[in-house]
């Protein structure tokens, strides 16, 4: 609680010191498991939260805080799968960098790192056991901003073994989402 | 803040929601079984259902829905017991060998004509049945035991080894997923069972506490079989101290009856005094809660109380309040509504129907009741006092575990 607390005094600081450009980030995600193996398979999710970005030239420092969710589906018996869901609050933070195409059109790339704090990890069963609580990765994405809203794709891939109990598996998850903010640039 | 991710994620999840506890031993000559079933559906019924020709006399324990009674558990005369746990839900099943099917459930045709776990497999064999989206344990008299579950393309049948199974919410068959269906009630029940040497309804009771749940589903109803003497105790709405005692032959010998098992728990539990609590001989207090008017406390210095003393406790009649306040509501607004104008009467009704729109909600009852008794022994020899309390005046009388205290002698 006190790491949520300190994120989100950190991220109302330095939003209000700034004046930067902040807003909302809603968007669905695939996630799966690396090494990909074929008893697993990807999930489908969701990602929603707070996004804000200060200039910094020539790029743009991103700052996000999300609610994040990752799993994968594991092959039980005839054509079951099980879902195992894990819920993550997660803080990226990217280099952004944007080519005008026009007045009110831009494209852009971004790169960065996150960490996340695990929030559940679950499936139909129970709550699953041995999973780290903490993550962190990389990621790497693109789209496109017209006025106050950005289309976005991006990949993420963890660097840190998520399972305690069988080790070698990483979260790895492709997001496409839309970012609005609360003013124009 | 987990708990609340919790629920989010189990409402986005609630599709699948599932639950129950069954497991089973046959250890030191007992055999005994038990189930928790959790529904979110409280409306316990037990079903029993006598002896006719060629048809087995039986009990069947479960719900009662919009739809009737579903049972969920149940033992026939012969020592036969079934329970069920349900699974996640498979489109996959068919029923690839054109086996008939049966009229009505498997398990039901099993109950009425089957004694033995060899039989139930021979039944399960030949017919088919849609996928139920669970399995069940089937277990006989004579330390057979069977879990019975989908496979691939069939039916496959489970024994039991060692000498005790557990089922809970993943298929047993499924070696793919053991990393990932790590469900916590399975473990209690396998690590309980796997460190005890002896089995008993003592056991087998505190196994069901460990693993019942509460919230949404709750553990409605735990029962416990004594599959050689044909017995049953059950236990509601996870309350562990309270219980009632049943055989079969006698409920069978009522003829057949539907009984809505909730009404004759009484919500006991012992307040005071606390395990190993050491009390004056001359002035011990024993103070329990419970719902019933009548009463009757055993105590003595044997644990398992075969001999004891008896003292019947008559409670006084619980004294109403002043009524239903909510009945005052509609005076209550009359007088207003002469008395207040404009605004203040549209303020007034607002208030009025929101304060009684909100009493209005259900309320699930709470698992002990809030009516408290006491009563006083003197003149106890020192050492371990045991105790219990047993309702009295209805068809199923409740009773508690035995509680124990000690006694000091008085100083004077």
């Amino acid at each position: 609680m006190r790491w949520i607390k300190l994120i989100l005094i950190l991220l109302v600081c330095f939003t209000a010191l700034h004046a930067m450009q902040t807003g909302i980030k809603v968007g669905y995600n695939v996630s799966g498991i690396i090494p990909v193996q074929e008893e697993y398979t990807n999930m489908p999710g969701f990602r929603i939260g707070g996004i804000s970005q200060l200039p910094v030239n020539p790029f743009h420092f991103q700052c996000e805080f999300l609610l994040s969710s990752k799993g994968f589906m594991s092959k039980s018996v005839g054509d079951t799968r099980l879902t195992n869901l894990f819920l993550y609050l997660q803080l990226p933070l990217s280099l952004k960098y944007e080519l005008p195409l026009s007045d009110s059109w831009n494209l852009y790339a971004l790169g960065g790192c996150y960490a996340s704090l695990k929030i559940i990890a679950i499936n139909l069963v129970s709550e699953i056991d041995g999973v780290r609580g903490l993550d962190a990765g990389l990621h790497l994405g693109g789209g496109i901003r017209f006025r106050k809203i950005d289309i976005e794709a991006r990949y993420e891939q963890s660097i840190l073994n998520f399972d305690l109990i069988e080790p070698q598996k990483f979260h790895c998850s492709f997001s496409a989402g839309m970012n609005f903010y609360f003013k124009e640039k | 803040m987990k708990k609340v991710f919790m629920v989010i994620t189990l409402l986005i999840m609630a599709e699948g929601l599932l639950a129950c506890t069954l497991f089973w031993a046959n250890r030191n000559n007992e055999i005994l079984c038990a189930k928790n079933m959790d529904w979110s559906n409280t409306q316990t019924r037990m079903l029993v259902l006598p002896t006719e020709d060629g048809v087995y006399g039986r009990v069947y324990f479960g719900i009662e829905g919009s739809w009737g009674f579903t049972n969920t558990s149940g033992m026939n005369d012969h020592g036969l017991w079934y329970a069920g746990a349900s699974l996640s839900h498979r489109d996959d099943i068919k029923n690839t060998y054109n086996k008939p099917r049966v009229q009505g459930e498997i398990v039901e045709k099993i109950m009425r004509e089957c004694a033995t776990v060899d039989e139930a497999i021979a039944v399960y064999s030949r017919y088919w049945e849609p996928h139920w989206d669970g399995h069940t344990m089937i277990a006989d008299r004579f330390g057979n035991c069977v879990v019975v579950e989908y496979g691939e393309d069939d039916v496959v049948f489970l024994r039991n080894d060692p000498d005790y199974m557990i089922a809970t919410n993943f298929y047993l068959i499924d070696s793919l997923n053991t990393r990932w269906t790590n469900c916590y009630r399975y473990e209690v029940a396998d690590l309980m069972l796997r460190d005890s040497t002896a089995i008993s309804y003592d056991l087998f009771r505190r196994i069901a506490d460990a693993t019942h749940a509460e919230g949404g589903g709750p553990t409605s109803l735990t029962t416990l079989h004594d599959l050689k003497k044909r017995k049953t105790r059950v236990f509601s709405m996870f309350n562990y101290d309270e219980y009632i005692d049943m055989d079969l032959a006698g409920q069978l010998a009522y003829g057949q009856h539907y009984v809505d098992l909730a009404n004759y728990f009484n919500g006991i539990k012992r307040i005071a005094p606390l395990e190993d609590e050491e009390l004056c001989s001359d002035n011990i207090e024993l103070t329990w809660v419970g719902d019933g008017d009548d009463y009757v406390i055993r105590y003595g210095q044997d644990p398992e109380l075969d001999t004891y003393e008896q003292i019947e406790y008559h409670a006084e009649p619980e004294v109403q309040t002043a009524g239903d306040w909510k009945v005052m509501i509609i005076p209550f607004i009359s007088v207003c509504l002469v008395i207040l104008r404009g605004k203040r009467i549209w303020i007034l009704m607002i208030i009025s129907v929101s304060v009684f729109s909100s009493s209005c909600y259900r309320v699930e009852p709470a698992h002990y009741s809030q009516r408290e008794h006491k009563i006083i022994l003197t003149d106890q020899i020192p050492g371990d006092l045991y105790w219990k309390v047993l309702s009295t005046g209805n068809d199923y009388n409740s009773e508690t575990i035995i509680y124990q205290a000690k006694v000091v002698a008085d100083e004077e």
